[in-house]
């Protein structure tokens, strides 16, 4: 089977903190120069810049899963990865109702523009998205889960809208497919606090700027570079020791 | 004054049944992070939070708070309270504010 680099974790124009540099056609370029063979574009609350990306992606052979980092109401932030765009959309829909109706302050956070393949604004969302839906980490996890995506606790070793940071340790009944850890060398400082066996750590970029674009990523052995192959090279991870190498 | 006699004099709501209810309590402290509560939160203290999963329980029974107050009549499921009764700690809830309820209680056990 041939392995694939991966960097599931990116965000874009449509995240206020990320770079305006940050358009479908910049991401797919750099993430082709890093070498990566997945990505994944992961906005606040959003997957609307996906399509985009995804297009750009098919052009040079990248493989592009349509994503989201969600926040939940714990203020955990949530790691979201669909094959279809209409599940990640659909996944939209339902956490915009559940975001209160913040207006974004642009001039503070960012702009959050869609923008499409050849870098023109598609339109611009004008609700903080940089907020907590009111879903519950369970729920929204098993809500992935049960429409076929992969769940990924976000930057566990982060001391904000981490897991850990927000419910001090992490449950076992929560079905996620893997743990998000920065520092991978401090996997083994952080298994304490995780009650399920076998959940396997990985890490991404979370880059917010081009040239962070695959700087950390994670190397899976898969048949093809889909959900449902990804879900399985996670649990066999797990189960053979947890390495995010 | 008792978890019970706090709850009646503020017209909390118990969600618990008579859990715990005879509990002293002397301080409190509002808090939604876990790490802030587990450092700083005094002893037979309410705990006023608008954390509702259930982990929140392990640090009120780590710390042994006196009761979970809940502000702005925010929805609790059901898995959190039973878990809540079944570790023997009471849970209120108001309709007032963590701001609001943290007065009203400090004034209250500043009388004695």
């Amino acid at each position: 089977m041939p392995d694939f680099a991966c960097d599931l974790h990116i965000h874009s124009t449509l995240s206020p903190c990320g770079s305006l540099d940050m358009s479908p056609r910049v991401i797919v370029d750099r993430a082709r120069e890093a070498g990566l063979d997945i990505i994944a574009v992961t906005d606040h609350n959003m997957a609307e810049n996906t399509p985009y990306v995804k297009e750009a992606g098919e052009h040079s052979g990248l493989v592009v899963l349509a994503g989201m980092e969600l926040q939940t109401r714990e203020e955990i932030h949530l790691i979201a990865i669909f094959d279809e765009y209409d599940t990640a959309y659909e996944l939209q829909l339902m956490i915009y109702d559940l975001l209160p109706p913040v207006a974004n302050d642009v001039e503070f956070w960012g702009d959050q523009v869609v923008v499409d393949g050849e870098d023109n604004i598609i339109r611009s969302e004008e609700r903080l998205l940089i907020n907590s839906a009111g879903i519950s980490i369970e729920d929204a996890t098993s809500w992935i889960k049960s429409h076929g995506g992969i769940a990924i606790a976000s930057h566990i070793d982060s001391p904000t809208f981490s897991i850990i940071s927000q419910l001090g340790f992490i449950p076992a009944d929560i079905p996620f497919d893997a743990l998000e850890i920065r520092d991978r060398g401090k996997a083994e400082s952080f298994m304490p606090f995780v009650m399920r066996k076998g959940l396997p750590f990985v890490t991404f970029s979370d880059a917010h700027y081009p040239g962070d674009i695959g700087k950390r990523r994670t190397v899976l052995t898969l048949d093809a570079p889909d959900c449902g192959n990804i879900e399985g090279a996670l649990r066999s991870l797990g189960e053979h020791g947890r390495n995010c190498e | 004054m008792t978890v019970r006699e706090l709850a009646q004099t503020l017209g909390l709501e118990v969600l618990t049944g008579e859990t715990n209810l005879d509990r002293e309590v002397r301080s409190g402290y509002t808090s939604d992070l876990l790490s802030d509560v587990i450092a700083n939160i005094g002893d037979d203290a309410v705990w006023i939070t608008i954390q509702r999963h259930v982990n929140i329980l392990g640090v009120a029974k780590l710390k042994e708070v006196s009761a979970i107050i809940i502000p702005r009549k925010l929805e609790l499921d059901e898995a959190f309270v039973e878990k809540a009764r079944q570790e023997d700690i009471a849970v209120l809830r108001g309709s007032p504010s963590a701001f609001e309820l943290s007065a009203l209680i400090y004034n209250y056990l500043k009388r004695g």
